[in-house]
């Protein structure tokens, strides 16, 4: 059905495109030494 | 006019929005710090997630995606893929920078990084580029009640703006996120049972019947997300670039993450935010393709197909819901589009240049002002504005040297002077782009603002911060980590 594909297709981009970027932000929080949280 | 449909949703709206409003206003503590523009920095996850994907789900992903699946199908479902990227960039990155330098406002942090001069241009620039948003959402909001009941588009607009004012003006950045929860699981759960009712009441054949439709015109690349490599290149990475380079520094989109209970929280939220607004199009833009595929609606054209076969398809409770759904889709964008602006002046202009001693309350006072007299403005201008897709286009643009001038700030350096001159040639061609001959001169007709803003933003900022004197980038000088460390409360 038209409507599963595309939303699976999406789906499957949305989370790949979060875990990526979240992995990238930690390896660049490192990198930059400002792993630190403002409360 | 459909006057039940009208009185019903008016009065969900009303008791929500009211609702809730005062009991956050009782609630609030009246003289805490950033309790009426930040929430107290308090929000929680599933609060800040929804306020993420709404602020940037509006009347765009609506009447903009109903249209734009007409002519390129599928591959318009990259207009939210777009915003998904938008909110894995701002919440990874900006947002997080953001809250680090504890700042109200976005200007304040050009402040922080280059000064006076180029806070206040980025003031003035940003304040208006968001007011231009929040008047085509008064516009969506018109066209959102024109269609369901009958009435026009300006009435509507002046109903729709009293109501988004309402949303924001009581409490500020918490009402609008608590109101925001209640009317996502409103909005998601309508359109829902909305597609299953049209899936039931599709021609026979169904959805196939709808593909077949595409392939036999030879059009299968109208059911494909990829779509073709031409469409890949000019509609979605254009759309990809306006939207993440413009939005992702826009106090619109900051506000409700630096009103975060802490960094974890943002981090949190983007795995909620990302699938609420990237999922949204899918549902528009498959209603969309099954409308053009349908020959009782297919005659009606690209702006009509879609709502009438809406309107004619579900019964008057669901077209009800689906009013509501889609009313909340864009007054939660209208409220941080109303919130934003004013919390710029209040900040950035009162605050920064008349009061600096600014209590709460006197926050709170010209904060709520603001929002009063920009969203009336709004609202009169509402019925007389140029399409909506077009219009958004040019408006993104005039932040794509903001964003890179951050980034050089942050991690490589700070010049003042770099930082002005950027601005303002990437502002001139902007303007030279729309309104003059210049890309028929050069052989471009049809290219996004955001190409050439993006190329003089990265090609001019580069050479005149690379040759012209400045400090080293804030997030790499150890003065400046001091400064903020000293500022805020950083562990490890």
């Amino acid at each position: 059905m038209l409507f599963w594909k595309l939303f699976l297709q999406s789906l499957v981009f949305i989370y790949a495109c979060v875990a990526i970027a979240e992995f990238l932000s930690r390896k660049a929080d490192k990198m930059f030494n400002r792993s630190g949280e403002v409360k | 006019m459909n006057l039940g449909i009208l009185i019903a949703v008016l009065v969900y709206e009303i008791v929500v929005i009211v609702g809730l409003g005062l009991y956050f206003s009782k609630k609030q503590k009246h003289n805490e710090e950033g309790g009426f523009l930040l929430s107290n920095r308090d929000l929680p996850v599933a609060v800040v997630a929804v306020t993420l994907a709404l602020t940037v789900l509006g009347t765009p992903h609506i009447f903009g995606l109903f249209e734009m699946s007409w002519h390129i199908g599928a591959t318009s479902i990259w207009f939210g893929l777009a915003h998904v990227i938008l909110l894995v960039v701002a919440c990874t990155s900006t947002a997080l920078w953001a809250r680090r330098l504890r700042i109200t406002s976005m200007p304040e942090m050009i402040d922080k990084i280059f000064g006076q001069v180029p806070r206040l241009m980025v003031a003035c620039v940003m304040a208006g580029l968001i007011w231009g948003i929040l008047t085509l959402e008064a516009q969506g909001i018109g066209i959102v009640f024109a269609t369901v009941t009958g009435i026009s588009i300006q009435k509507g607009a002046i109903i729709g703006g009293v109501l988004g004012i309402l949303y924001v003006s009581l409490a500020g950045m918490k009402e609008i996120g608590w109101v925001n929860l209640i009317n996502c699981v409103v909005m998601y759960v309508g359109l829902i049972v909305a597609m299953i009712y049209m899936t039931l009441g599709l021609p026979e054949g169904g959805w196939g019947r709808v593909a077949d439709f595409y392939i036999n015109q030879d059009q299968a690349y109208m059911l494909s997300l990829v779509g073709t490599p031409e469409l890949l290149f000019t509609f979605a990475l254009g759309t990809v670039l306006s939207v993440v380079f413009c939005q992702s520094i826009s106090q619109q989109l900051m506000q409700p993450a630096m009103a975060a209970k802490s960094e974890k929280t943002i981090r949190k939220a983007l795995w909620i935010a990302a699938p609420i607004n990237g999922l949204f199009g899918i549902f528009i833009v498959c209603l969309g393709l099954a409308a053009k595929a349908n020959p009782e609606f297919n005659p009606l054209g690209p702006k009509m197909a879609g709502t009438t076969m809406l309107m004619n398809t579900l019964p008057a409770w669901l077209v009800a819901w689906l009013f509501a759904a889609l009313l909340a889709a864009v007054l939660s964008s209208f409220a941080m589009a109303v919130m934003a602006p004013a919390t710029i002046f209040t900040i950035d202009i009162y605050k920064n240049l008349f009061n600096p001693d600014a209590t709460e309350a006197d926050e709170r006072r010209v904060t709520r002002i603001g929002i009063f007299v920009l969203g009336i403005l709004a609202m009169g201008v509402a019925g007389y504005l140029p399409p909506i897709v077009s219009a958004i286009n040019w408006l993104f643009a005039w932040m794509t040297p903001v964003f890179w001038l951050i980034i050089f700030g942050l991690f490589w350096k700070r010049s003042n002077a770099a930082a002005i001159w950027t601005m303002l040639i990437s502002w001139v061609c902007n303007g030279l782009w729309s309104f003059t001959s210049l890309p028929e001169i050069i052989g471009l007709v049809g290219a996004p603002n955001v190409y050439v803003t993006l190329a003089t933003s990265i090609i001019i900022g580069g050479v005149l911060t690379m040759i012209l004197p400045g400090k080293p980038g804030l997030f790499i000088s150890s003065s400046a980590d001091r400064k903020i460390s000293s500022s805020v409360d950083l562990t490890s």
